[in-house]
């Protein structure tokens, strides 16, 4: 089962603009036929990361492949049918105003290789988009549903969407992130999508990526890395009572809070008398991963 | 067909939800056997949890013998989940009075009851898995808790 | 993993076809006429106007041509009386020549500059170019659309100029209408104008690309077209070396007759005069002869004088001339699109 490449694949990937650096030696692997949570604060470089995975920007250095194959923005276009196909659908969702819902969907067959009409009609017709309006005369959500339709249309293998339930009212959102866990199933395409509201991909989300300030920060499958972390909250110590990484420590005169990521064998033990655990949310995970990114986490092995 | 409520902020994995809730109608007689549960598509639409969550909730019904999927079709109902005799219920019942009196006067308060039976809970299913729940602490399920193989009933 | 093998899930075949998509010629060829439809189509219909009117003044007045036997009219007559006027054909056709004019700049501004802004501005650049189709191939076969249609347009509108040039010119007589001075030579030769829309159609494009938005391009290519325009019209007359030739005074400074039609008259009043022979007169032998001066009094005594002239047969050359420097400006201008288009890199946040 692990034999397929991974959907996305960085190596040493540096992105600089003149002299702000967006991206700093990214490398990691993201596993194919899943949803995948990028996640971190605005200017982590997210955008950038997607934008070069897309192929629409150049990066200073490094390499992104997808499903394998290098991809290059000077190399246009990809062949049909045998190369991976990726989507990007970017934050503001541009459409061409004056063109009507049925045109947007004719400008994305003439300009692709690849083209499943029905596909795209089904996603609209599922929200309600009437065919023969003009763009600039929809919703902001619906809107997001005809990008989402040309993007979904053009049967990519990887889809990045940024930001994309950004404009969209909470109905629209649950029900989108529905829909598109639903396409995900059916077509078995990677969905790789960037936010900054983590507590919308609890379970949704199956794998995470976490960047701050250009570099990854924490990388795993999300039910793996719940699994493998937890809160330990007990009298002051220097050290919680069991062994793993302290991710972070907080204390205050009587009482310690640690976060620590349990080695991968752990074995789940009763917890030291006068200390209580739980487990940390996803959310939780994100802050606190982000909160210490800027000092490396200090791996101790903690005497039990 | 039941419809599927699924607490995402809480601490109980989400597929855990799913099994416990198939197995809560079963035994409230809501479900039997026959009855077609929700396909992966609506429970993703319904409740915006990811498919594989809802794959490993079916699967792990059927490695406990209580559902059956058909290709093309669905997953069904099979099992039975058996209640326990009510003498034996009526039985437990009363100790259990009995035993929370004992810790009222020793001063436990509700919170305090609720927070030794899940350690005990857990420390049993971490020591002797059995099928049945599979335990609320996901910290104790660090890794899958796998039920026994098909055949086993309710236990006694 | 795909739910399809697993239990829980219908995918009926049908929703997972892929069908046949596009990215060829007639796809982009599609993308343009929808896209720029607007423009097209009004930017035909201004040159259709533009081009009917022109047909039929110049057929007004080919009538009254006709009626004076292919001569002037004398001023005054009354077949000469709808040629007079503020609105009379003889100013309309000025007014609609002047117009031609600056078609060139109105095509920079309403079809160059808008193609690349538009899309900056409206951020669809990105929607564009993040499906299958090569930057580079989307924007020459654009451009490429809609130069030969503009190029056709401009053809079209110029030669319908140079008809009622010609016809103006035969009822005005004089040199008034020369086809080598000022808006007359500019707009009448076809190839000079159909290049010069083109390149300032490109011309648009680079400074849309170039600013990313359409206003200042638009105000760019106003001033642009203006200053070129000025250097155009002081410079061109001394692009060949012109000739000189000694004429006699005449009161209707016309010298069709000597020099051969449509003559471009460079300079005239140099210093010396000459006499009926064809020598050099001092200035006091001038004075002694005529004291006030005036052409009347130099014509009356057959003096002459000497003229720096570029002859009617010429024109063409001068148009090809015009045309070189058009195609080179629209040369200029692609190889700054093509750098900018290169070098531009999007984000999607």
């Amino acid at each position: 089962m692990s034999e397929e490449p991974s959907a996305l694949e960085a190596r040493g990937l540096t992105k600089r603009y003149r002299d702000v650096v967006a991206l700093s030696e990214c490398s990691f692997q993201l596993p194919a036929h899943r949803i995948i949570a990028l996640v971190g604060a605005n200017g982590a470089g997210k955008s950038t990361l997607m934008s070069i995975a897309a192929g629409l920007l150049p990066a200073t250095s490094g390499e992104v492949l997808a499903g394998g194959q290098r991809v290059d923005p000077h190399r246009r276009p990809r062949p049909a049918d045998t190369a991976h196909r990726v989507a990007i659908l970017a934050q503001d969702k541009p459409l061409y105003r004056d063109f009507t819902v049925a045109d947007m969907l004719k400008f994305g067959q003439h300009t692709n290789r690849v083209w499943d009409q029905q596909r795209a009609v089904n996603w609209l017709d599922r929200f309600e988009v009437p065919l023969q309006r003009r763009c600039g005369r929809l919703s902001g959500g619906q809107r997001a549903q005809v990008a989402l339709a040309v993007a979904l249309g053009g049967c990519p293998d990887v889809l990045l969407l940024d930001e994309p339930l950004a404009n969209l009212d909470p109905v629209a959102r649950s029900e989108v992130t529905g829909e598109l866990i639903a396409e995900v199933a059916d077509s078995g395409m990677t969905v790789i999508l960037s936010t900054h509201i983590v507590a919308e991909l609890t379970g949704v989300g199956e794998y995470l990526l976490l960047l701050a300030a250009g570099r990854p920060v924490l990388a795993g499958d999300i039910e793996e890395l719940l699994a493998g972390h937890v809160r330990l909250t007990g009298p002051r110590a220097d050290l919680p009572p069991c062994p793993g990484q302290i991710v972070r420590a907080q204390h205050t005169e009587r009482q310690s809070t640690f976060i620590v990521r349990l080695p991968s064998q752990a074995v789940p033990s009763a917890v030291a008398p006068g200390w209580s655990s739980g487990p940390v949310t996803l959310e939780q995970l994100t802050i606190t991963y982000l909160k210490t990114s800027a000092k490396p986490p200090r791996a101790l092995e903690a005497a039990v | 067909m039941i419809d599927f409520h699924v607490d995402k902020a809480g601490s109980v994995p989400v597929y855990a939800q799913l099994v416990r809730q198939v197995r809560e109608a079963m035994r409230l007689g809501l479900l039997h056997p026959g009855d077609r549960l929700p396909t992966v598509r609506e429970v993703v639409t319904s409740c915006t949890v990811n498919a594989a969550t809802v794959l490993k909730a079916y699967r792990e019904l059927e490695m406990s013998g209580l559902a059956e999927s058909r290709q093309g079709s669905g997953t069904f109902v099979t099992g039975t989940l058996g209640s326990a005799d009510p003498h034996v219920m009526a039985r437990l019942r009363g100790g259990l009075s009995r035993w929370l009196d004992q810790a009222r006067e020793a001063g436990l308060e509700d919170e305090d009851v609720q927070a030794l039976v899940a350690s005990v809970l857990a420390q049993q299913a971490a020591g002797a898995p059995r099928a049945g729940d599979p335990g609320p602490a996901r910290r104790a399920a660090g890794t899958e808790v796998a039920p026994r193989a098909a055949g086993i009933g309710g236990a006694a | 993993m795909s739910a399809l093998s697993t239990p829980g899930s219908t995918t009926p075949a049908a929703y997972r076809g892929r069908g046949r998509g596009g990215a060829r010629l007639a796809d982009l060829v599609w993308l343009t006429w929808r896209q720029h439809r607007p423009v097209i189509v009004a930017g035909l219909a201004v040159a259709g106007v533009v081009t009917g009117s022109m047909l039929y003044v110049a057929a007004r007045i080919a009538t009254i041509n006709q009626e004076c036997k292919n001569t002037a009219c004398p001023p005054g007559s009354a077949q000469a009386a709808p040629l007079t006027g503020l609105f009379g054909l003889t100013n309309l056709s000025i007014y609609l020549i002047i117009i031609v004019l600056f078609l060139p700049l109105l095509t920079g501004v309403f079809i160059g500059a808008p193609l690349l802004a538009r899309e900056h501005e409206q951020r669809t650049l990105l929607l564009a170019w993040s499906q299958d189709i090569i930057p580079q191939r989307w924007l020459w076969t654009k451009f490429a659309l809609l130069g030969v249609l503009t190029a056709a347009a401009a053809a079209a509108v110029s030669a319908a100029a140079g008809h009622l040039a010609h016809m103006v010119s035969i009822a005005t007589g004089k040199s008034l209408f020369s086809l080598f001075s000022g808006a007359g030579f500019l707009v009448t030769g076809i190839l000079p104008l159909a290049l010069q829309t083109v390149a300032w159609l490109a011309v648009g494009v680079a400074l849309g690309a170039a600013y990313r938005r359409t206003l200042p391009a638009i105000f760019t290519a106003l001033t642009g077209y203006i200053a070129v325009l000025f250097l155009v019209v002081w410079r061109y007359p001394s692009l060949m070396t012109p000739l000189t030739a000694v004429v006699p005074f005449s009161g209707s400074q016309d010298f069709t007759s000597r020099l051969g039609a449509n003559i471009l008259v460079i300079y005239r009043g140099m210093n010396t005069i000459y006499d009926a022979s064809g020598h050099a007169m001092s200035p006091a032998a001038v004075q002694s002869l005529c004291p006030v001066g005036g052409s009347d009094c130099m014509a009356q005594h057959h003096l002459m004088e000497a003229l720096r002239y570029q002859p009617g047969s010429r024109i063409p050359d001068f148009h090809l001339i015009l045309a070189c420097g058009d195609f080179a400006l629209g040369a200029i201008a692609v190889a700054v699109v093509w750098w900018l288009v290169r070098r531009t890199s999007l984000s999607a946040g």
